[in-house]
């Protein structure tokens, strides 16, 4: 038994794999590390060349100024407000219609999804002064709801969603149909339920999009009351150099959250890609 | 139902939130402003609030002051602050421009884009300003004053600030070398012979060079056509010609010399791992080009005993160029009344006197703080530039277009791809394009 395993251990195909893997893992990690390491540095380390891994000393403050001197909790609360909204508000409206585009049946279903899909091709740098426009027209520049309204919808998460219901056997329904259930108990009680990995997909998709969306909330916000934290990162920047030290340490702290609900959302992630057989 | 329930709650505390800020309306009144900045001057604004918009958060503070004195003299007109970060900010201010409602009343802008929204439109003509006597040109150097006139002649902005583009020296690898400094007249042979004195290899590969090219090539290959007696982008004084002069194809070939003939300059491969700014701050290179507001950040690397300043390194006339920052008030703006005011404000002794502490003011007379702090250095080497500055070359075309395609070719050029004739001849063809494209 234990020969075999040894045997199994040293198959030179899986000390490839894992060499291959164990490559893969540093890449990705070392410039976390970097970034986690340079955040107790001083400008003079990080910006030494050759390379200095270590701090002289493990202290707090460059944590202590980044905390202390830019409105950081202000900018925390103000991410977290608009990604929670945006994210329980498009996932609400994508199943919603997902639902209707995979299951229901209406004249011109298909021709409207077609033309939803195409909107998908759309960059979205030509929407940009459009919804300005809009943003304008309506009042809402500078304030939260120029942030949360029009991302209530996405293309992208109603597609993903679709392509999951679509994968849903239709006797599911047929049952429910039979015991007495109506459109509304069909979604909410029949498939919704089964749809906890997609949709746990779409919202890690949607937190990390929406806390680290800079461009929009920047056209859209003047008040540093209501910036978010990707606009009161990039604000650190002098107009010919960029404070590393300090910079860093900021980042450690607004992706602190994001690697929390990649931890916990990971596999869902994995496996709702493998499914609908598109990428992010 | 409890999901049902979820969702109505969420909706309506969205629904809350959009009413309730969405009040505040556009870029005029505002309850939601910056508060933390103008918040007790609130209650006097009568006359309305004028959105200035900058980038640069190292004169945050020199801003925060600027617009708290106007609001003393002016209690009637309430200044609202926004920092935008530099990447962001043409996109920011060019978006709300083209919607037909600036997010800016006043804001920074720069020579390169200012030609562009000069051409455009999208600058307020602000000349009545200066006709009245309201803002005095004579307070200006004419350099600073020329990258804010606009094609028709008439004035669309006001200088802020002048900064010209020097040699920045590590004094201690020059004495490492027993070199003399570079002083007020150095000239490019000079440079050239210093360069080849301070460049170390070690095992045939070179561990220290004498000099490197700035990537910003509005601090040194732009310089390089001046100082070689050269023109940019002025077909009319220039032969027909934006830069594929001979001046200008000599002065390119002295500094690509630099690299790929007397190896005293690091070419592109090392330059794209390591920014010539990070090679500087850490002994690697002698001698570098650039505006005086770097010099805090190489003093606070190297400490301020190893820094000196001299003139730009001269091949045929003794010049540089001046990028001088304005300020200017976008077409479309809702309270253009207030914007005037405060714009002469900006212009006054006293809008222009609280940058000094960081920068050197475009108002001619206000000594610049550092000009004290860094006299051991020969810092007024950069005030005296600016006898002899051009402006920031920009005239007859976009100078964003023409100083991307610049930039291309100057990448091919460190990088060994292309020979200078070619990459010039290259960018002249760019340039004719992108001036076609704007027509």
């Amino acid at each position: 038994m234990t020969e075999k395993l040894k045997r199994r251990r040293i198959r030179p195909r899986s000390v490839l794999i894992h060499a291959v893997l164990l490559l893969g893992t540093v890449t990705m990690l070392l410039p976390f590390l970097w970034m986690l390491l340079a955040s107790f540095k001083t400008y003079q380390e990080v910006m030494h060349i050759p390379i200095i891994w270590l701090p002289s000393s493990w202290n707090l403050d460059n944590y202590v100024e980044v905390l202390g001197n830019m409105h950081f909790g202000r900018y925390f609360f103000n991410t977290l407000v608009v990604t929670f909204l945006t994210t329980a508000i498009q996932l609400t409206f994508c199943a919603l219609t997902a639902y209707g585009f995979s299951r229901l049946r209406f004249p011109g279903r298909d021709a409207i999804f077609f033309g939803f899909i195409c909107l998908l091709m759309v960059p979205t740098q030509m929407l940009i002064v459009p919804r300005y426009i809009m943003m304008v027209k309506f009042h809402w520049l500078d304030s939260y709801a120029a942030l949360i309204i029009p991302h209530f919808i996405s293309i992208y998460g109603t597609f993903l969603l679709r392509q999951y219901f679509m994968a849903l056997p239709r006797d599911l329904e047929d049952a429910a149909k039979i015991d007495g259930c109506g459109y509304i108990q069909i979604f909410l009680q029949v498939l919704m339920p089964l749809m906890t990995n997609a949709c746990l997909a779409l919202v890690v998709y949607t937190v990390v999009f929406n806390w680290n969306d800079l461009l929009w909330p920047l056209l859209v916000l003047n008040s540093e009351k209501l910036r978010t934290l990707a606009i009161g990162i990039a604000s650190m920047r002098d107009e010919h150099t960029v404070a590393r030290h300090l910079m860093m340490t900021a980042g450690v702290i607004s992706t602190f959250p994001l690697i929390l609900v990649f931890a916990f959302g990971q596999k869902k992630l994995i496996e709702s890609m493998a499914l609908s057989g598109i990428k992010g | 139902m409890k999901k049902i329930l979820a969702m109505i709650l969420c909706l309506v505390t969205l629904l809350t939130m959009a009413s309730g800020c969405g009040s505040g309306g556009t870029s005029g009144g505002k309850d939601a402003s910056s508060g933390s900045e103008t918040g007790s001057k609130e209650d006097t604004a009568e006359q309305g609030a004028v959105e200035f918009m900058y980038w640069g958060a190292e004169q945050k503070e020199a801003m925060e002051t600027i617009a708290n004195d106007f609001m003393d003299v002016h209690p009637e007109i309430k200044v609202n602050l926004t920092q935008v970060p530099n990447d962001q900010y043409w996109t920011k201010l060019l978006t709300s421009i083209a919607s037909g409602s600036p997010c800016a009343d006043v804001c920074w802008i720069n020579p390169s884009y200012a030609v562009s929204m000069m051409n455009a439109g999208q600058l307020v003509n602000v000349q009545d300003l200066y006709d009245s006597k309201d803002i005095d040109s004579a307070n200006f150097v004419q350099a600073a004053l020329d990258s804010y006139t606009g094609p028709d002649g008439a004035m669309y902005g006001v200088p802020k600030d002048f900064q010209t583009v020097c040699l920045i020296y590590n004094k201690n690898l020059f004495d490492e070398a027993n070199l003399p400094y570079p002083g007020n007249d150095y000239t490019w042979e000079q440079m050239l012979s210093d360069a080849q004195a301070l460049t170390k290899t070690e095992d045939g590969k070179t561990v220290q060079w004498g000099y490197v090219h700035n990537s910003s090539v509005m601090s040194s290959w732009f310089v390089y056509c001046y100082v070689n007696g050269g023109e940019l982008f002025d077909p009319d004084n220039n032969g027909g010609k934006y830069i594929d002069t001979d001046a200008n194809r000599e002065a390119f070939q002295n500094a690509a010399d630099l690299i790929f003939k007397y190896g005293v300059a690091p070419d592109g491969s090392v330059t794209a791992e390591t920014t010539p700014d990070e090679l500087f701050m850490n002994n690697k290179v002698a001698m570098i080009t650039y505006v005086p507001s770097q010099i805090a950040n190489y003093v606070e690397m190297l400490g301020e005993d190893a820094i000196g300043v001299a003139s730009f390194p001269y091949m045929t006339q003794q010049s540089t160029i001046s990028n001088n920052l304005g300020y200017g008030i976008p077409s479309g703006t809702k309270n253009l009344e207030a914007a005037k005011i405060f714009l002469t404000y900006l212009a006054s002794r006293e809008g222009q006197e609280p940058q000094s502490d960081i920068i050197i003011p475009a108002y001619q007379g206000i000594t610049s703080k550092m000009e004290e702090e860094y006299a051991d250095m020969n810092f007024s080497v950069y005030i005296d530039a600016g006898k002899y500055a051009v402006g920031t070359p920009a005239e007859a075309v976009s100078g964003n277009a023409a100083r991307q395609a610049v930039e291309a070719e100057v990448q091919s050029i460190i990088f060994g791809e292309k020979d200078v004739a070619t990459a010039l001849k290259d960018a002249e063809e760019s340039i004719i394009k992108a001036v076609e494209n704007a027509k």
